[in-house]
């Protein structure tokens, strides 16, 4: 069974043009998608879709058998958007803790742990996210996203906003899962350097464009 | 089922440390609704304690102070996660609708009961004319309460998704919750603590019919 499937996939806003037109794609397990696309082409769309978070105009997701619109679709995902999803108010151990009781997962998971190293956090732990920075928030954000080994990681232009440590860690992490047997979606803006940095970073990358609202691989 | 509860606590104690390290927020509410009170308290104060009119004020008058608390509340409800994107986060943790929004029916209700009991401390402290029913009161206020905290939890999450939230959360709260306030009044001063068990009641089928439609509500 394919982790993801999208079947004749189309979305459209409030009645304008379909930002996607009949995206027919299937991703087994350790498949790694970069989307690329300009500002507006609908690469955050279609990672949204994917996790769950929008319906499509037509067609359908499925996410390990099951419809992406499910709650249960999503024990299998871990998704990183632009904007943490953390509460500012409690601790970066507090917010783990949340988002792990809520998704069943277990926060002193060997996997967890090496990342957390990797990404420095140790000593923030105990810190309030509202005295953090935005860039210190976005690799708590990478922790929470890694939650429960989930089998479908979607990135949402992951290296925009983290610097090269927490780059470097990020892409780690993401060929940790993908050797468990996750699969990966990340986006990014047609850039070079994002585009060669992932491609020399992560194994057997596979490049799509999203023009016009058509997926076109490359 | 077992699951579903300890998620339940889980929303719930994190929606109440929040509340907590954000003091200011939770004194001013407070702060408000003590003043109101106070206010009531003081101006039926005049009237003697049999007065059919001072009884009359007071009662839509905490009935009114309920319903800004209502809304107070309202705004620290989905509107906040919403606001933050924490309510995606939630979504993405597996959390269902019905789930998130009993957790924060729940916690809607904890908070207007609490400021109710508060804010009618105030009113009979500063007041006279509500001294004598003080329990029948109370029970018939707290009654109303549920129906409140499920108006208030719903007009939350209705108007996640809209911009004219500031107008549109006061407004559906007493629209949806009018038909009520009027009969809790009526209720307060008749002293008919008996019926407040039918306050009781539509207050818990409203909770479970906007719990039924936060599915369509929140996705």
């Amino acid at each position: 069974m394919p982790v993801l499937r999208f079947e004749n996939v189309w979305k459209q806003y409030y009645g304008l043009n379909y930002i996607l037109k009949d995206i027919n794609l299937e991703l087994d397990s350790r498949d790694v998608l970069l989307v690329v696309g300009a500002n507006g082409s609908g690469k955050t769309t279609l990672l949204k879709i994917c996790g769950g978070l929008l319906a499509p105009s037509r067609g359908r997701v499925l996410v390990n058998g099951v419809n992406a619109r499910e709650p249960t679709a999503k024990r299998y995902i871990g998704m990183l958007l632009h904007e943490p999803l953390l509460y500012p108010e409690l601790t970066v151990l507090e917010n783990l803790k949340l988002y792990a009781e809520l998704k069943g997962a277990r926060l002193d998971d060997d996997i967890l742990v090496e990342i957390l190293e990797m990404l420095q956090l140790k000593a923030y732990m105990g810190k309030s996210v509202r005295e953090l920075s935005y860039g210190w928030r976005k690799r708590v954000d990478v922790l929470r996203a890694l939650l429960g080994r989930p089998k479908l990681l979607l990135l949402d232009e992951p290296l925009s906003s983290l610097d090269p440590v927490g780059v470097k860690a990020l892409l780690k992490a993401l060929n940790m899962h993908i050797d468990m047997g996750s699969t990966a979606i990340l986006t990014s803006p047609y850039r070079v350097e994002d585009i060669s940095i992932l491609k020399g970073e992560l194994r057997e990358i596979m490049v799509a464009k999203l023009d016009e609202g058509v997926l076109k691989f490359e | 089922m077992n699951n579903t509860i300890k998620i339940i606590l889980v929303l719930l104690w994190k929606d109440f440390v929040i509340e907590a390290r954000r003091a200011l927020e939770l004194v001013t509410a407070l702060l408000f609704s003590l003043l109101i009170a106070s206010f009531l308290g003081f101006s039926t104060g005049k009237f003697s304690p049999d007065t059919f009119t001072g009884l009359v004020i007071g009662s839509t008058g905490i009935v009114l102070t309920q319903a800004f608390i209502a809304v107070f509340v309202a705004i620290m409800s989905f509107v906040r996660e919403a606001d933050r994107g924490t309510l995606i986060g939630l979504k993405l943790a597996s959390v269902t609708p019905i789930t998130l929004y009993v957790s924060k029916l729940v916690f809607t209700l904890i908070l207007v009961e609490i400021f109710t009991v508060i804010a009618y401390g105030a009113l009979i402290y500063f007041g006279e004319s509500m001294l004598e029913p003080i329990r029948g009161s109370l029970i018939i206020l707290l009654a109303s309460g549920l129906y409140l905290s499920a108006v208030s939890a719903f007009a939350s999450a209705l108007s996640v998704h809209l911009e004219a939230r500031l107008a549109l959360i006061p407004t559906l709260i007493l629209a949806l919750g009018a038909p009520l306030m009027q009969s809790t009044v009526v209720l307060i001063v008749m002293q008919n603590v008996k019926l407040a068990g039918l306050l009781t009641i539509s207050g818990l089928l409203f909770a479970m019919i906007t719990a039924w439609l936060s599915e369509y509500v929140l996705e």
